[in-house]
């Protein structure tokens, strides 16, 4: 498999759309699609050696995910966006570039920087398209960057640790070092980088900018956050944990509550909002809290439930954000409420949101059941029953949102539809559609010896059996889930809007919290910054400069005083004060040209060829012509 | 001289022939020589990559009299980026200055890069100062402030010029001086044979001339003035050769001097070298605070970038080379990006001043990004090339204990990118620039502005290769084996 040239190719794509502007407006989205189209296609073609990239399983897997999700989302977007069209296929092609650079990168300095580089243009595709008023999109996108460099201010100092603690960059050579007891340094790099992590993954308290962030999102970019960018942040963490299984116990009981208070609060506020791509942004939440759940057994089967059900997420999330979007693209309104009953209207679309969302509630024999499966049943084989319980219960939870979702897109109020989804938002949700329907075909892989296959190079000998009383314990809990649905029914119609709804929507006052200690921070940075401008401004930022423009002043004048004065003293100045500078140009050029002469008769002695001494006939015959010059000006 | 002796003089050969056949189709006028020198620059690039594979583990002397020629890691890495820059520079004068009617100007501009060329492959200091003297004496006239091409732009006061001509001077009679003690300690021109017999009293006192000159050349504090004086006023090719190639030429003279010759005074220099370093960085960064003029606030950022490469000398490890190895390239790029952006905007609209070009992202974007671009690179921005190289130099005082030199080494950068931005943001406000008539800039212009914005994007996100080169060429430049050779 390639990395090199799907990188070059979504670079090229990407690079070509932003620079060209406006003037590619037309033909933007068949650029982008043909070069995302050529990224995968390429993929398949085998690297030069030598190069800093992963050429496993795992990556891999990421990789084609990244990859089919941008081009099936470059497709959609094709009638979707109006304004500056070439630029938001180019971002679209530069934000897929940084993703699949940081899953494919081996050195962690590279890493970083295709990790940073999937902020700039994930902000300006928030900001500047963002389905909101421009203050308010500001205001989000201004959100998701500083926490996601928050991140990544921890993960420079977990690279810079790693390096001075083993000397390297490279994640295998670090894993081959890390077999066996590793030093506190070791241990403190991976504590550093899952900490820069989870703001990326959004444990919970951290969490706070995802579901504004992917929700205010157009459509389209809101897929490829949720259903990419997060996972990114899952595939290095298992990276990470998979370096070494001492340090991946040390994390297990943070890993274990954060995921656990991630996956019920994400259920629990996911119930309650009306906002559709909120709900489904809170349900990334409680997804991505089962995920760093399961990476909290520190044990390699906990790491593969997290990554297959990080690519299944991936699968039926975009699906699921693709799906919604048209349809509140077409009712007008992305509130619940409005949308009721246009599942009728638009049945296909319908259909496919349908689908995806059963995936998400996991669902036989959908891929999303397979996934959590798994991820239940590594947490009983290591020992975790609570821990299995609490995923239950979120299952449960889940299930009743997605029962709330499907009720009312199904439900029985009509509305006339503002606008119809254009053709090319059909075949790349289906297409999503379809892979999610693949759940079963992947089930039955891990029941087979073809499991290896899928392990993905982080269990060797990968054994499951059925089991049935979690898979009975699992149809209780949706069947709970459906109950617990029924009653909310009963009890206000499914829509709640009271103060428990508004503090889970809040993140339990954690945002609020947030947003008053960066007043406090702001006030006083302002109050100190003013200290300093004022009194230091005049002495540093104004005098500074002139006191360092005005020595070079100086010494200038002293210069031309030792070579430029009149007294009659220094003849050196006299000399060069009556020669003017273009004759003294015309000099040393002559006097360059003779020299160039003497260089290549000493190089043609020294180096003593046949060649050379053409060379030196050539100089012989340049030194005649020395005299011969054509200066112009000054 | 045997095959593989011949394959790698290729860069040196290439250059003298080069050299002399541009300076021989000077008579026929400007378009020969002009494509001689383009063509001979690029083949001397080509012929400089394809021999760095073959002495980076170890290093080929190719001549012991009468002059002493060899070529090791650390000469090969700089050889490529001279190379790098020369043939950038003649592409944008070859696109750029196409109303310069002096073949005299090409003239120079080869015999320069045969000089740089010629330095590079010297081991004695006979060879060494003679190629430097060429290196010198030829770029006084591509230099020359030329008013008629840069339309609009004042042409500055001679006495920049002959500011730059006495600089010049100094620093060559100082390097004479010194390399003269030496010889008369040691009885020999040859580096080896100089380092195993000469004195340390004659050591000391010729460290001080020679270190000098190279400083001098160099343009660091308070030997800068001559850079800031006559970059600006030079043809924007000239200025780019100069910043990127040129001056950098006395990093390499003082670095191989300082790691053969004065290998045994180096730890009693270490922490001066780095005081200055970051003195010289300051300085840079308050001299840019105060420019309006675009080349000019460039030329201040490459006195602040001279103490990057002081760092080499200041901290003198495996990291820190490595670092200031890699920067030198990112240098080439980044310098060369920044003058033909600027290049870009007189050419459109015979403008070159922040004020002026306020907005000018409306209708000069290419220009706009390439100065973008190079602004945060220069600035360690991931993931641009600039950040690698910063990066490491940053690692490498945090290894040695230098943690208050690494906090500095940051601020400073901070400070030098707020410097910058504020020339970007200008260009990059949304409510000036209406109004403002353009002309179209020629397309191989924008072409070579588009291919260095690449190369900076392409350097920073596949950076192992040369990180890997600049490894070599740091080991080989602490091990120095060709001495033993």
């Amino acid at each position: 498999m390639s990395s090199l040239y799907p990188l070059l190719s979504m670079c090229l794509a990407g690079t070509f759309l932003v620079v060209t502007g406006d003037r590619l407006d037309r033909w933007a989205s068949w650029v982008a699609s043909l070069g995302l189209a050529l990224a995968l296609a390429s993929s398949f073609i085998p690297d030069p050696v030598g190069l800093p990239f992963f050429n496993d399983a795992l990556s891999t897997a990421f990789l084609l995910l990244i990859l089919s999700v941008s081009l099936l989302v470059c497709v959609y977007s094709h009638r979707y966006v109006e304004l500056d069209r070439a630029r938001f296929f180019g971002l679209l092609c530069l934000f897929s570039l940084g993703m699949a650079g940081s899953v494919v990168s081996r050195n962690l300095v590279l890493f970083y920087v295709f990790w940073e580089f999937m902020l700039l243009p994930s902000y300006l595709l928030i900001e500047h398209w963002a389905e909101c008023p421009k203050g308010r999109a500001l205001a989000v996108a201004t959100k998701y960057f500083i926490f996601t460099h928050l991140g990544g201010a921890l993960m420079v100092v977990s690279i810079v640790t790693f390096y001075m603690s083993t000397g390297t960059f490279d994640l295998l050579e670090l894993a081959s070092l890390a077999v066996g007891e590793v030093g506190r340094g070791f241990e403190l790099a991976c504590v550093l980088m899952i900490a820069g992590l989870a703001f990326k993954v959004a444990v919970f308290p951290l969490h706070v900018w995802l579901p504004d962030a992917h929700s205010e999102a157009p459509t389209p970019i809101s897929a490829m956050l949720s259903g990419l960018m997060v996972h990114v942040g899952i595939y290095v963490m298992v990276r990470v944990l998979g370096l070494s299984h001492h340090v991946a116990e040390h994390l297990c009981t943070p890993l274990l509550i954060g995921g656990a208070l991630t996956l019920i609060y994400g259920s629990a506020a996911a119930l309650m909002e009306l906002d559709i791509k909120r709900v489904l942004a809170f349900s990334s939440i409680s997804q991505l809290g089962y995920m760093v759940a399961s990476m909290g057994l520190a044990s390699a089967l906990g790491l593969l439930a997290a990554a297959l059900h990080a690519i299944s997420h991936g699968l039926f999330k975009s699906l699921l954000f693709l799906t919604a979007g048209t349809l509140a693209h077409a009712a007008g309104s992305r509130d619940l409420r409005v949308l009721r009953g246009i599942g009728g209207e638009l049945k296909v679309f319908g259909a496919l949101f349908t689908i995806g969302a059963l995936s998400l509630a996991a669902i036989p024999p959908l891929n999303g059941f397979f996934t959590k499966e798994f991820i239940v049943e590594a947490a009983l084989e290591e020992g975790y029953l609570r821990l299995a319980i609490l995923m239950l219960l979120g299952s449960a939870l889940t299930m009743a949102y997605v029962a709330r979702l499907i009720c009312f897109v199904y439900g029985s109020s009509y509305r006339p539809l503002k606008e119809h989804p254009a053709r090319s938002m059909i075949p790349p949700s289906v297409a999503l559609g379809v892979a999610c329907a693949l759940g079963l075909p992947l089930g039955v892989m891990l029941l087979t010896p073809a499991r290896d296959l899928v392990a993905l190079g982080l269990k060797e000998h990968l054994e499951l059996h059925v089991n049935a009383s979690l898979l009975a314990a699992s149809m209780l809990a949706l069947l709970a889930g459906l109950a617990l649905w029924f009653a909310y029914w009963r009890i206000s119609y499914g829509v709640y809007l009271g103060r428990l709804s508004s503090l889970l929507s809040s993140g339990l006052g954690i945002d609020h919290a947030y947003s008053r200690l960066a007043k406090i921070f702001l006030r006083s940075s302002r109050a100190l910054l003013e200290t300093v401008e004022g009194k230091l401004r005049t002495s540093f930022l104004e005098g500074l400069p002139d006191s360092a423009m005005s020595m070079a002043k100086r010494v200038a004048r002293l210069h031309e005083k030792l070579f430029f004065s009149k007294a009659k003293f220094l003849p050196m100045a006299a000399r060069l004060r009556s020669m003017h500078p273009s004759r003294a140009v015309r000099w040393a050029l002559n006097a360059g040209l003779a020299l160039l002469a003497l260089c290549l008769a000493w190089l043609a002695a020294s180096l003593g060829s046949f060649r050379l001494a053409l060379l030196v006939v050539l100089a012989l015959a340049l030194a005649s012509i020395a005299s011969w010059r054509r200066v112009k000006g000054g | 001289m045997e095959a593989k002796g011949a394959l790698i003089a290729a860069p040196l050969l290439i250059a003298s022939i080069t050299a002399a056949s541009t300076a021989a189709a000077a008579k026929a006028g400007v378009k020969p020589a002009r494509l001689a020198a383009v063509i001979g620059s690029i083949a001397c690039l080509v012929a400089s990559f394809a021999v760095a594979p073959l002495v980076e583990d170890s290093p080929a002397i190719l001549s012991r009299t009468p002059a002493l020629l060899f070529l090791d890691a650390y000469g090969a890495l700089l050889l490529e980026k001279f190379t790098m820059a020369a043939a950038a520079s003649l592409l944008l004068a070859m696109v750029y200055l196409d109303r310069v009617d002096d073949p005299a100007y090409y003239v120079s501009m080869v015999a320069s890069l045969l000089g740089i060329v010629g330095v590079v492959y010297s081991g004695d200091l006979l060879s060494f100062f003679a190629f430097y003297a060429l290196m010198n004496l030829s770029s006084y006239y591509f230099m020359a402030p030329r008013p008629s091409e840069e339309v609009g732009v004042d042409t500055g006061p001679n006495d920049s010029l002959t500011l730059y001509l006495v600089s010049d001077v100094v620093s060559m009679v100082l390097v004479a001086s010194g390399f003269l003690i030496l010889y008369t300690s040691s009885g020999a021109t040859g580096i080896p044979e100089v380092v195993a017999r000469a004195s340390t009293e004659a050591l000391w006192a010729s460290l001080a001339l020679v270190i000098s000159g190279f400083w001098v050349k160099l343009a660091i504090f308070p030997a800068h003035a001559w850079f800031p004086g006559i970059n600006p006023w030079a043809p924007s090719p000239s200025s780019a050769f100069m910043a990127s190639a040129v001056r950098v030429v006395g990093f390499y003279g003082a670095t191989r001097m300082l790691f053969t010759v004065y290998r045994p005074l180096l730890p009693a220099l270490k922490s001066f070298m780095l005081y200055a370093a970051l003195v010289n960085i300051a300085v840079g960064c308050l001299l840019a605070l105060g420019q309006d003029d675009l080349k000019r606030l460039v030329t201040c950022s490459s006195v602040g970038e001279g103490g990057v490469l002081m760092m080499a000398w200041g901290v003198a490890s495996t990291t820190a080379l490595q670092g200031v190895f890699f920067h030198v390239l990112n240098l080439v790029l980044i310098k060369c990006l920044f003058f033909s952006s600027i290049a870009y905007f007189i050419s459109a609209s015979d403008r070159r001043t922040v004020y002026t070009l306020r907005g000018a992202s409306r209708s000069m974007l290419l220009g706009s990004t390439g100065f973008l671009i190079a602004s945060l690179s220069t600035c360690a921005m991931p993931p641009l090339n600039g950040f690698h190289s910063k990066f490491l130099v940053f690692l490498s005082l945090v290894e040695s204990g230098l943690l208050w030199a690494a906090c500095a080494f940051v601020v400073l950068d901070l400070l030098m990118l707020a410097v910058l931005m504020k020339a970007v943001h200008a260009m990059y406000d949304r409510y000036a620039g209406e109004g403002l008539k353009v002309r179209e800039p020629g397309l191989g212009l924008k072409l070579l502005i588009a291919v260095l914005i690449a190369s900076c994007l392409l350097v920073g996100l596949a950076p192992s290769m040369f990180m890997e080169g600049a490894y070599k060429a740091a080991l080989a430049c602490l091990n120095e084996a060709w001495m033993k050779g």
